[in-house]
């Protein structure tokens, strides 16, 4: 069972809504090795000692938003190549051209649905 | 009832209290009621005093039943996922909870429960580390 477990890719979610984190989980649980942070400065503590395959960043969080841990993933050449796939409430196409200038590749639209999130982690994996 | 706790003497005073009120001998009433009331104290004496086990009481803890190899196992898989921040850690609380059934941590167990459900992983950690300390365990 745990080589099973290894021999999945990990999904790392940050998330200051627990409850997001949550929803996620039980989308893409079965698929993936979930880990989670609830805060940017956990987030890039998790990043120095895990390798996950994609992380999934919630964009509004209160001690460091999403783009500034993005920004800093990108620059860390430990971290620099893992996949990120901002989650947000926000929709305009500045928002967007942002999250793809810090180094985004896609975007999940809250509120999260399966059929919104689990395609475009596929998407990226595959 | 005298028969089955083999109190033969209140039995016979109790029939010698039951003639003497039937003949209506009451001279004699009042010695043979000091008989019965005596016989039934050396009865009672004899019987142990326990309280009744309460519905309610925690079953006792057990811990020379506890399969410590497989409890150090579980509980150092459980706080590596922790550590990690790994959701995975959710499905290794209830094979913990079979395991530590009956070893007394029936609290820790709890807060560890509602500390990994709540996402609340340091608390689960530091619930974790209690346990240990509980069962004088060591993780490896």
């Amino acid at each position: 069972m745990d080589s099973a477990l290894s021999a999945r890719q990990t999904v790392l979610i940050v998330d200051d809504t627990p409850a997001n984190i949550e929803i996620l989980s039980s989308i893409l649980g079965a698929e993936y090795e979930i880990l989670f942070a609830t805060s940017g400065r956990e987030a890039l503590a998790l990043v120095a000692t895990q390798s996950p395959d994609l992380i999934l960043l919630d964009i509004m969080m209160p001690d460091m938003d999403g783009y500034e841990i993005c920004k800093r993933l990108k620059a860390n050449p430990q971290t620099q190549n893992v996949p990120v796939i901002f989650i947000t409430a926000l929709s305009g196409e500045a928002d967007e051209a942002r999250g793809l200038d810090v180094g985004a590749i896609d975007y999940i639209s809250k509120p999260i649905s399966a059929p919104s999130s689990r395609p475009v982690c596929a998407t990226t994996f595959n | 009832m005298a028969g089955n706790l083999a109190a033969t003497d209140v039995f016979a005073a109790a029939t010698a209290v039951d003639t003497a009120i039937r003949q209506s001998e009451q001279d004699h009433l009042s010695a043979l009621l000091d008989d019965l009331h005596a016989s039934l104290q050396t009865v009672l004496s004899g019987i142990p005093v326990a309280p009744p086990p309460s519905p309610l009481a925690a079953p006792p803890a057990n811990r020379t039943a506890l399969d410590l190899p497989r409890v150090t196992q579980a509980l150092a898989k459980l706080d590596g996922l922790l550590k990690n921040n790994n959701l995975a850690a959710k499905k290794h609380l209830a094979p913990l909870h079979d395991l530590l059934a009956f070893a007394g941590v029936a609290e820790l167990l709890a807060q560890l429960e509602s500390c990994v459900n709540s996402l609340d992983f340091k608390g689960a950690q530091a619930a974790v580390t209690a346990i240990t300390q509980e069962l004088s365990v060591a993780l490896p």
